[in-house]
């Protein structure tokens, strides 16, 4: 059933069995799974049913690096999390992302790409995607759309699949509410878990009503399923008796934060024939799809790569000038009271697009189109996802100030490493050797354009790495069962527990590893899995 | 000076490299081989010119040494082939030495054989061929 924390009286103390913090995807997914076995499952879930701002306000953050985006924006609180606009794009990680690499430093995960294969397949039904194959060759063969015929050492097309996207506090929500060992707190605020004197077990949380009632809520098991930044947020606030926060000991919850910055770095063009429908977005069995490039895990491994994800955006004359390029850069930099680098590079670029400048100037001017060939296709933009190397300096952390809830907020710590730039460059430089040698065109790296690590920096709104998983309690919160060290009842479910982030989107693989873990509370829950 | 944009890049390597081969010189009888002009190489010899300006600003080479990387490069795929004065000469049809030209370059790519100008990443072959363009106007 679903129910709202508003219900319960100040100074209440509830008892269930099993605890499940967060109703977002990773919640809802172990609430379905623990479903039916006889044992009564809270979830507790900040939000309502719909959005609603002051909701939406706790998740204000001081944000330390400017460019790293508004929590407010990128998350959202209220059943179903996050996956209320998520784009739905869903690939397994490689099982490279699994291995510990020896170039990529904290990486290495407590399980294989073997061991969470099986939960893969399962994770495709609760997103909604069919079946469950990344063949691309099986998918070329049933589409009929040709593929890149690069040489597999080095390059790889890879496919991933669109959910609806499923927005799973909508699909799931009926199931929930039908439940009758389920029960789903709306308007509940984790603000502290408690912890017993003897600092190995968890006995209860405490929960918060907005404007409300404080109460109690205790179980047998707990599991923190709030995303990567408030995840990390509530430890670090349970400092009763950990006086560092909750698993840190070893000053490891909040660090090795990690994003999955996306870069507009490359630009294509086509000199040769190439058939680009499989890297556009297609339609198969009802469903979305979408081709894209990587690098081969052989290239990777041999010249110390982190791999990329790169879908190939159709771009036109107008999008690609180098002419406005060159012009926004110079309006930027005169307005910093900076003098522009390169600056007769700058003023050939635009004295040679002078008609697109001019295109730019008309449209500002007056929102409509002058010259109809600026808006032909004549190139694509390389659309880059990279793998972040985890940063122990890259932190979430708690501010003196405090929330509506009495809580301190987070602070929030990210950058991205020149080391990781530089990889996304090298990779680049793969990818453009492939297909100078394919004929297709060549590859143009924008390594000179200053605001695309900056203002044109986008996301993926991807949070992960704060309780990273692992065996060594020094550089780990939490162990291959996503249990937190030391503490015998206490499991954090998500992304934060990814100790490395890949290059494709967590959502399919935050699902898998949430039924890994439920399966393994099963075991704990007593009875069959 | 004309920098190095889609256009220019379009007109030099547009098609595969070396395909717009043209200036055909039938003057060097005595050598048995004919004679091509690279002054009119590509398609667009301004644009040529103009990856030949960035990669010889970037990479500081001569004519003389471009003329030697190029003969050595072409002579070990075929033996009569010389580059100098400002001129191609080989017995080879056009067309072949098109293909030459153009399995040079997939070779060059294949190999990693390539070098960044302001950006681009280009076969080594088609930047030294475009420097000479630049250089032999000097």
């Amino acid at each position: 059933m679903i129910t709202t924390g508003r219900t319960i009286e100040n100074g209440d103390v509830v008892r269930h069995s099993v605890c499940i913090v967060g109703g977002g995807a990773a919640g809802i997914t172990i609430a379905r799974e623990l479903s039916g076995r006889g044992r009564d499952i809270c979830m507790l879930e900040s939000g309502d049913l719909d959005f609603d701002v002051t909701d939406q306000d706790l998740y204000q953050a001081e944000r330390l690096n400017p460019i790293f985006p508004d929590t407010t924006i990128s998350r959202l609180r209220f059943f179903g999390g996050s996956t209320n606009h998520w784009e739905g794009a869903c690939h397994p990680f490689s099982e490279a992302d699994f291995e510990v690499r020896s170039w990529v430093p904290h990486s290495g995960w407590p399980f294989s790409l073997k061991d969470l294969d099986p939960y893969y397949e399962r994770a495709h039904v609760y997103c909604e995607l069919g079946e469950y194959n990344y063949d691309v060759g099986d998918w070329a063969a049933r589409t009929s759309l040709p593929l890149i015929d690069f040489d597999e050492n080095k390059a790889k097309s890879k496919i991933q699949h669109y959910s609806t996207p499923t927005q799973f506090g909508w699909v799931y929500r009926e199931d929930l509410e039908q439940d009758p060992f389920t029960k789903v707190y709306l308007d509940s605020n984790v603000v502290s878990i408690n912890v017993a004197e003897t600092g190995e077990r968890i006995t209860s949380v405490t929960v918060q009503v907005l404007d409300g009632a404080r109460f109690t809520i205790e179980a047998d098991l707990f599991v923190l399923a709030t995303g990567g930044i408030e995840n990390a947020r509530i430890l670090l606030a349970s400092d009763a008796v950990h006086k560092n926060g909750l698993g840190n000991t070893y000053d490891v919850v909040g660090r090795y934060f990690m994003e999955h910055p996306i870069v507009e770095g490359a630009e294509l063009y086509l000199t040769g024939g190439f058939d680009p429908r499989f890297y556009e977005f297609f339609f198969y069995d009802d469903r979305s799809h979408l081709g894209y490039l990587s690098l081969s895990e052989e290239v990777a491994k041999k010249k110390q790569l982190n791999n990329i994800k790169v879908a190939l955006m159709e771009q036109s004359r107008y999008y690609l000038s180098k002419g406005i390029s060159s012009f926004n850069q110079i309006t930027e930099d005169l307005k910093g009271g900076e003098i522009p680098d390169n600056l007769w590079t700058h003023a050939g670029n635009i004295f040679q697009e002078i008609d697109m400048v001019g295109e730019a100037v008309y449209r500002k001017l007056f929102k409509s189109r002058l010259l109809d060939y600026s808006d032909d296709m004549v190139g694509y933009v390389f659309d880059t996802m990279i793998e972040q190397t985890p940063d122990k300096d890259n932190r979430i952390g708690l501010t003196g100030e405090r929330d509506p809830l009495g809580m301190q907020k987070a602070s929030i710590e990210w950058s991205v490493s020149e080391r990781d730039y530089e990889n996304m460059w090298r990779c680049y430089e793969v990818l453009a050797e492939e297909v100078g040698r394919l004929g297709i065109g060549r590859l143009q790296l924008q390594r000179n354009n200053k605001r695309l690590l900056t203002s044109q920096l986008s996301f993926g709104h991807h949070h992960m790495g704060t309780t990273r998983a692992g065996t060594n309690p020094r550089d780990s919160v939490v162990d291959g069962n996503f249990k937190m060290h030391d503490i015998a009842n206490l499991f954090v479910a998500g992304s934060s527990s990814f100790p490395t982030g890949g290059h494709v989107p967590p959502t399919l693989t935050i699902v898998a590893t949430s039924i890994r873990l439920s399966d393994h509370l099963k075991t704990l829950m007593g009875g069959a899995v | 000076m004309m920098s190095l944009t889609r256009r220019v890049i379009a007109k030099v390597s547009g098609a595969a490299a070396f395909i717009f081969l043209v200036g055909q010189r039938r003057s060097a009888k005595a050598l048995g081989s004919a004679t091509y002009g690279f002054d009119h190489l590509f398609e667009s010899h301004a644009a040529a010119n103009a990856l030949g300006a960035a990669y010889v600003k970037q990479y500081h080479t001569s004519s003389e040494e471009l003329a030697i990387q190029l003969s050595d490069k072409l002579s070990t795929e075929h033996e009569a082939v010389v580059v100098r004065d400002g001129v191609i000469q080989s017995p080879m049809p056009l067309a072949d030495l098109k293909s030459l030209f153009s399995s040079v370059v997939k070779r060059d790519f294949e190999n990693g054989n390539t070098l960044n100008v302001d950006g681009w990443v280009l076969s080594k072959t088609e930047c030294e061929l475009c420097g000479l363009v630049f250089l032999s106007g000097h």
